[in-house]
């Protein structure tokens, strides 16, 4: 078929020639003659080549016939497809991948009825900006009878030990008011939602109502029709099974539940008073959704006024109060939002850098192809026939690029969802949704249509060059475009990548600080687990103690454990208690009594962690109930609440407590030793004031086993502690037994997570753009043989020439990367507030990231142009010469 | 006169001809029928033969040679020409001689009819 064209083409030119020679024989000027010979060849046939076109009906059968013909361009030309194909997979790949994220994360619609109308709500305190707390059971209470909002509802989320049904285990149960579902606007699949008086213990003749998650009941039940109107166990209280929702059904969306109970357990208490009982007690979440009508400042407005009331009605526990609101998805996407939006921009750079290489090769295969476009012109097709055909085949690469870019995007979603840190609410669910598909098809139609603009102004400008010159030259070396704005795409593509690298360097070296923060504990060889004792059957808490006592003495004896101790919470464990705290030597007003952490542990605690004893002396077994109260705090305490002071000795009282006190206050606690700083609820986040009591004098009856083991013996340790917990009670479920050292890798996966993806991004941008400058600089050299030869031949030596060559792309790329700086600052100003809350210890000016991204970027451009460099330097100019 | 083996074409003025489809094919096998020719001569020739009345576009003529080849009615083959150049020489195959006795069959049965009626009326 190749054959055949040339032969085409030498035939036409030689009809050509002749006619010249005709004319010119006749007299004619002979540019004159070339010109009207031209021009018998061409023009007089288009026009028929048009009526032909008119004739096949609205041309739809041309197209078909110009894709067919468009489809077996690119079979003749594989190398061009896949490049073009395969480059343009990449970056739409990439974009929809991440499109998916975003479409699933920040853009789905919320699975309720009505989602835009739901809120999320929060109490605060007035005289600390930004601050977020829980609503205790009370306020809720006061609070959530508003006009403006048609109901509110409150949760929390705990994980409860369930017996009765199958081997013990630890489910993740969320206590919801009875309101909930309905407020929600969704329906079990199977029985019914919770009643209104439901949140009151025992409501179903002694049991209280529980529904289960389809995987649950299909877990436990076999299916969910045999779960319905079943008991269970939960934590020692009977349940009765009264719906089973359908099967994927989540709330709240942030964690996993199993089931769902009503507030009705947390208001009973075997000690003291119940948790809904007090108003200081801030651990419910709660969502709102609007009344018909209202709108969500008109609630906010209302809701603080009921909260000015209750501050005045209760000015120990409501002074400052106020309430919050956000739309539930806003709340969900709070924390990624800025990062997937930087995802997003940075893969559209990647797009763009990828369509300008595309943009290239097309218009590369373009003037290659000039000869091909003229002999089409003389064969009689018309401007519109050729640009057809160019449009057809841009569109082909498009689609193909876009098919070949889903595939690779349905590879990267699954890649995403697995790698994926916990706590991106519904990355889970990215997929190719409807409307990602249709920004793939999108986004390759829009690449089609921009590149296939660069051969048709190619072409337009083809029509205005001699037509014979193009024929006769054989499409060899057809007279060298001034490529200026090629030049200028390949800029564009440094500047998009520099902005790129920029923002990865910045993401990459906030993410080496944290790795290289030492989190004030050593997790290695250390075994974490979770133990919920059944309050039911450990009623009073001298249960609990002992139930703790007997199994961290039968760990110790074990000989692959090196030491076991128990505490809640424990560093980087997701759980944080804070108390309020008091100085019994020179009392506060209770408004103003500040709050701080607390965690409670057993003796062995600091040595299984080897967390350092800095000053006085660890918990011994002697702390018991009883005993002196005592206390251990650790140097951010001593800053911030005891500067200058010696610690020792200081009483403090804190508000909590296990042990009923008959309405007498809370013991005074002696500090009786200093430890060392720990990173509590993220590695990025300061060391907070931290109380340690002893376990013995504030018995919990859920807490974490820290089991150091010995070196090489963690998986004997694990088997130890299931064997020995089984051992002492067989309805007491192991959960989340895990190594430590995964608790503070998962505390830097996010941002290990958010560095990969941009890093991988850059990386793809930056060898996108270096191919771009190779490729106009390989071309560069290529049309300048003839220049390049006679610099040789008048003497250039051959550095001089690898010099002009290296200077000339560097110039290029250090223009794109000065653009690309300046860029990456606005945007660094533009959203780095949002983003900077992802960043520990970084500026988002961060200077390392500046200064490298340029120097990574120049070094790479030399690297791209080395190649042509050489090659114009080894070109031998007698042979560069005879060429022409 | 011009001559195109178009079915329809659109004139200048925007009407709709029909020519005879084949014309273009007959003169061409025609031609070759004496000798084998190159196109520029082939043209050239129809242009003497029909003293100067026909006059074969370019368009036309390569178009019409590839479709007659691709039906193997015709052959062509490189060689020199008369001006030492090399030039595509197209010479008629054993099936396209059969066409030609056909198209020129056809084209006299035609011509009589237009004469009969021509002279007639």
């Amino acid at each position: 078929m190749r054959m055949r064209e040339r032969d085409m083409e030498r035939e036409l030119a030689e009809h050509l020639a002749r006619e010249a020679a005709e004319r010119a024989a006749a007299g004619i000027e002979p540019r004159e003659a070339e010109r009207q010979a031209a021009l018998l060849l061409g023009s007089a046939e288009r026009f028929k080549e048009e009526a032909r076109e008119q004739r096949r009906g609205a041309g739809l059968a041309a197209w078909a016939r110009d894709l067919r013909y468009a489809a077996r361009g690119l079979w003749r030309a594989p190398g061009f497809a896949a490049a073009a194909i395969l480059t343009l997979a990449l970056g739409i790949g990439a974009n929809t991948a991440v499109f998916s994220a975003v479409e699933a994360v920040l853009i789905a619609p919320l699975p309720y009825a009505q989602p835009q109308r739901l809120l999320y709500a929060w109490e605060g305190d007035s005289r600390r900006a930004g601050s977020q707390e829980p609503f205790s059971y009370l306020d809720f209470l006061d609070l959530r009878q508003v006009p403006a909002l048609s109901g509110m509802a409150a949760y929390v989320v705990n994980d409860l030990p369930l017996t009765g049904v199958g081997a013990a285990a630890s489910v993740r149960a969320a206590a919801v008011s009875a309101s909930t579902f309905g407020l929600l606007g969704v329906q079990p699949a199977l029985g019914r939602a919770f009643l209104a008086g439901e949140d009151r213990p025992g409501s179903l003749d002694g049991a209280d109502a529980a529904i289960l998650s389809a995987e649950l009941a299909s877990a436990r039940f076999g299916t969910s029709a045999a779960a319905l109107g079943k008991r269970l166990t939960l934590d020692g209280r009977p349940y009765f099974v009264v719906g089973v929702m359908p099967a994927g059904f989540q709330f709240p969306l942030d964690d996993h539940e199993d089931l769902w109970v009503t507030i009705a357990p947390l208001q009973v208490s075997t000690t003291g008073p119940a948790m809904t009982a007090q108003r200081g007690a801030h651990w419910l979440q709660a969502v709102a959704r609007l009344a018909p009508g209202a709108s969500a400042p008109t609630a906010a407005a209302q809701l603080n006024q009921v909260a000015a009331r209750m501050a005045q009605a209760h000015p120990d526990s409501d002074s400052y109060l106020d309430v919050n609101l956000v739309p539930m998805l806003a709340n969900y996407t709070a924390a990624t939002q800025p990062v997937l939006l930087l995802l997003l921009g940075a893969v559209g750079c990647v797009l763009l850098i990828a369509c300008v290489n595309v943009a290239g090769l097309v218009l590369a295969r373009a003037l290659r192809r000039r000869h091909e476009f003229a002999l089409r012109a003389a064969l009689g097709a018309s401007r519109r026939a050729v640009l057809r055909q160019l449009a057809c085949e841009g569109l082909l690469v498009g689609l193909l690029g876009a098919m070949a870019g889903l595939a690779l995007a349905a590879l990267a979603d699954r890649a995403l969802v697995r790698l994926a840190p916990p706590g991106v609410v519904r990355l889970d669910q990215a997929r190719l949704s409807p409307p990602v598909l249709l920004v793939a098809l999108g986004l390759g139609l829009l690449a089609a249509v921009g590149f296939a603009f660069f051969p048709a102004l190619e072409l337009l400008r083809a029509e205005r060059c001699h037509l014979a010159a193009a024929l006769q030259s054989g499409g060899r070396g057809a007279r060298p475009s001034r490529q200026g704005w090629r030049r200028g795409l390949v800029s564009a593509q440094f500047c998009l990548a520099a902005a790129v690298l920029a923002a990865a360097l910045l993401l990459l070296h906030s993410l080496g600080r944290l790795l290289a923060v030492a989190p004030g504990f050593s997790p290695d060889h250390v075994l974490t687990a979770t133990l919920n004792v059944p309050d039911a059957r450990y009623p009073q808490p001298d249960d609990d103690v002992r139930f703790f006592d007997h199994l961290l003495d039968r760990l110790s004896a074990q000989a692959s454990i090196a030491s076991a101790a128990a505490a809640m919470p424990t560093p980087l464990g997701g759980n944080n208690i804070s108390v309020v705290l008091d100085w019994p030597d020179h009392p506060l007003p209770p408004a103003e009594q500040p709050s701080c952490r607390i965690g409670v542990v057993t003796p062995a605690y600091f040595a299984a962690l080897e967390i350092p004893l800095l000053a006085g002396r660890a918990f011994t077994a002697r702390d018991r109930h009883g005993s002196p109260e005592v206390a251990i705090v650790n140097q951010a305490f001593v800053r911030k609440f005891l500067p200058g002071r010696a610690a020792l000795g200081v009483r403090i009282r804190t508000g909590l407590s296990s042990y009923p006190h008959d309405g007498q206050p809370v013991p005074a606690r002696e500090i009786v030793g200093v430890v060392g700083d720990t990173r509590q609820s993220a590695l990025g986040a300061p060391a907070p004031p931290m109380i340690y009591a002893p376990q013995d004098q504030i018995p919990f009856d859920g807490l974490n086993l820290v089991v150091r083991a010995r070196a090489g013996a963690e998986a004997a340790a694990a088997a130890a502690v299931r064997s020995a917990v089984h051992g002492l009670d067989a309805d007491v479920p192991v959960f989340n037994l895990r190594p430590m050292a995964a608790q503070v890798e998962a505390s830097s996966a996010p941002a290990r997570f958010d560095s990969l993806l941009l890093a991988l991004f850059a990386a793809l941008a930056l060898l996108l753009a270096a191919v771009g400058l190779y490729a106009v600089m390989a071309q560069s050299v290529a049309q300048r043989r003839r220049e390049i030869g006679v610099r040789v031949a008048l003497g250039a030596r051959r550095g001089e020439i690898t010099g002009m060559v290296l200077r000339e792309g560097l110039l290029m790329a250090a223009a794109g990367i000065g653009a690309g700086l300046v860029l990456a600052a606005l945007l660094a100003r533009w959203i780095g507030p949002s983003v900077s809350a992802n960043l520990y210890a970084t500026s988002v000016y961060d200077p390392v990231a500046f200064a490298a991204a340029p120097l990574l970027l120049l070094a790479l451009a030399a690297l791209a142009c080395a190649l042509p460099a050489r090659r114009a330097a080894s070109a031998d100019p007698v042979q560069s010469l005879r060429l022409e | 006169m011009t001559i195109c083996n178009c079915r329809s074409y659109s004139d200048p003025h925007g009407q709709t001809q029909r020519s005879r489809p084949g014309t273009l094919d007959l003169l061409i096998l025609r031609t070759l029928a004496l000798e084998p020719l190159h196109g520029w001569a082939i043209a050239r020739r129809i242009q003497q033969l029909s003293r100067e009345v026909l006059q074969v576009q370019q368009g036309s003529l390569y178009p019409a040679l590839y479709r007659l080849e691709r039906k193997k009615w015709i052959k062509g083959a490189w060689r020199e020409s008369e001006t030492g150049r090399q030039a595509r020489f197209y010479s008629l195959t054993a099936s396209g001689r059969g066409q030609l006795e056909r198209e020129q069959q056809q084209w006299r049965r035609l011509s009589e009819a237009i004469n009969c009626v021509v002279e007639e009326a």
